[in-house]
């Protein structure tokens, strides 16, 4: 199953605890008020739902919330069903 | 209890099935609106099938108070049982008007759990052994503890006094209650936010309940005839307790006294109760509070349904006021908030306080006629207007673990 930009964004709202409206793709990471911790469990999530492991410490250095959608789904969907 | 450093009530607060405050959930209890229904715990794919029980579960959105002051992350890193503890904390420093106290830093906490974080534990579990997947979350351990619940009471509230949790299961409220109210006699604090709470209605640990067969199948009825259970119910409440004359030099609205505790164990099986046990720890509470001269004691019950434990308590009632045993009103609101374990006795002393206040007592739901060993002057169908000057709250655990706390009403401590 793909995962979606929208899917993705709900999860970041839940698991970060932040106002679901307030993400932008341009938001700048740094204002977004999301800790190291919601990483975290944003990650879990995504293993969870679509079984593909990404390692905290692999994330490249991002600057706003559009990259790390772009890079998420791009992990996401790059494994074979 | 010592004369020197008496223990007023001061705040209360309660999230349960039947209400997100102490006062809905009184209200509600006296309406009488029962708290229980029958509810699908779905375990998920990797699970045997999905259980439907009698459950009182507590309404969603009992975080909004709490979250309107700390912010919407407060509650979002705890367990339910932590963020349950969280906001009857909350409302009990709110009502005891200490939020914006300056010495609040000196408060202790002690509020008693019997389980802790079920529903992270199960979660990580589900993720280790169902899903098979290696790495567990970071916050799983400081979200499952015991002690997570009074850590985030003192973070949230800047309390750097004492502050711990305690444990002896279906009594770890009134213990917690009793500690409290300890620190305030020896001197350690002036103000201590007690109580307790449980959330353990998740799927794995609500099958371990099941096997126990303590569970009833329909619903939770104290002290009747046909009576086969106990009903799962979650929830916090909170007593602030507050050295009296502390209170009074800043003008707080006192809510009752807390005027006698007994405490025992029963050393004898680990499900089954004995008749010394209870009746020790009643003793130990009706003496201290001199309840041998008290105008009327409302008794609320530990009831929980369970055809053993309320046969023993009523014997135990009688065993303690003797020929007075069948004047005083019982009360057993577990029919409708169910049975919070950890929190129980908290939440049925916050219901037993407005009831001293208001005097009038909750009726026990549920009932389908007398039993011949239940012969007490039990409320029922509807609330009772009652004239008592005190509160006994009894709380007996799994394990034989006995806590009684006597109440006076707040126009006796006037002197």
């Amino acid at each position: 199953m793909a995962a979606t930009e929208n899917e993705l964004l709900d999860i970041i709202a839940t698991e970060a605890i932040v106002d679901r409206a307030t993400l932008k793709r341009e938001s700048p990471l740094a204002d977004l008020g999301i800790q190291s911790l919601d990483v975290v469990s944003v990650l879990f999530e995504i293993e969870e739902r679509w079984g593909v492991t990404i390692d905290e410490e692999d994330l490249p250095r991002m600057a706003n919330l559009g990259e790390v959608l772009d890079y998420l789904v791009a992990r996401i969907n790059a494994v074979p069903a | 209890m010592a004369a020197d450093r008496r223990i007023a009530v001061t705040g209360l607060g309660a999230i349960s099935a039947l209400g997100h405050s102490a006062v809905e959930s009184w209200k509600a209890a006296c309406e009488p609106r029962s708290g229980i229904a029958l509810h699908t715990l779905d375990p998920g794919p990797d699970a045997p099938e999905a259980q439907t029980l009698p459950l009182a579960r507590v309404e969603p959105g009992f975080e909004r108070a709490v979250e309107a002051h700390f912010g919407r992350r407060v509650c979002g890193q705890l367990d339910r049982f932590a963020a349950l503890a969280l906001a009857a904390a909350f409302e009990g420093l709110r009502d005891a008007a200490l939020l914006d106290d300056p010495d609040l830093h000196r408060a202790a906490v002690v509020l008693g759990h019997g389980f802790g974080g079920a529903e992270t534990l199960e979660k990580g579990y589900q993720r280790y052994f169902g899903a098979r997947i290696p790495r567990v979350h970071p916050i799983t351990v400081p979200r499952a503890m015991l002690s997570a619940g009074v850590s985030a009471v003192a973070m949230s509230f800047g309390i750097r006094g004492p502050v711990f949790a305690v444990s002896s299961a279906c009594a770890s409220s009134a213990h917690a209650v009793a500690q409290g109210a300890a620190l305030i006699q020896m001197g350690a604090a002036d103000v201590a936010v007690t109580g307790g709470s449980e959330a353990i209605i998740t799927p794995a640990t609500m099958r371990a309940w099941d096997a126990v067969r303590a569970l009833s199948s329909e619903t939770c009825r104290p002290f009747s005839t046909g009576r086969d259970g106990m009903v799962m119910g979650e929830g916090a409440a909170a007593l602030v307790l507050e050295e009296l004359e502390h209170a009074r030099r800043r003008g707080a609205r006192v809510l009752g006294e807390l005027v006698g505790i007994g405490m025992s164990s029963d050393a004898h099986h680990l499900t089954q109760p004995s008749l010394e046990g209870p009746v020790t720890a009643m003793t130990q509470a009706h003496r201290a509070a001199g309840l041998a001269h008290a105008k009327g004691v409302l008794i609320a019950a530990h009831g929980t349904g369970t055809p053993l434990n309320d046969e023993n308590e009523a014997a135990a009632i009688h065993a303690v006021f003797g020929d007075r045993a069948a004047q005083q009103p019982v009360i057993a609101t577990k029919s409708a908030h169910g049975h919070l374990i950890g929190g129980s006795a908290a939440l049925q002393a916050v219901i037993g306080l407005h009831s001293l206040a208001e005097q009038l007592a909750p009726p026990i739901l549920n009932y389908l006629g007398p039993d011949p060993l239940c012969v007490l002057d039990l409320v029922l169908e509807r609330a009772r207007r009652i004239s008592c000057s005190h509160l006994l709250v009894n709380a007996f655990a799994f394990g034989g673990l006995n806590a009684c706390l006597a109440f006076a009403a707040a126009r006796q401590t006037e002197h």
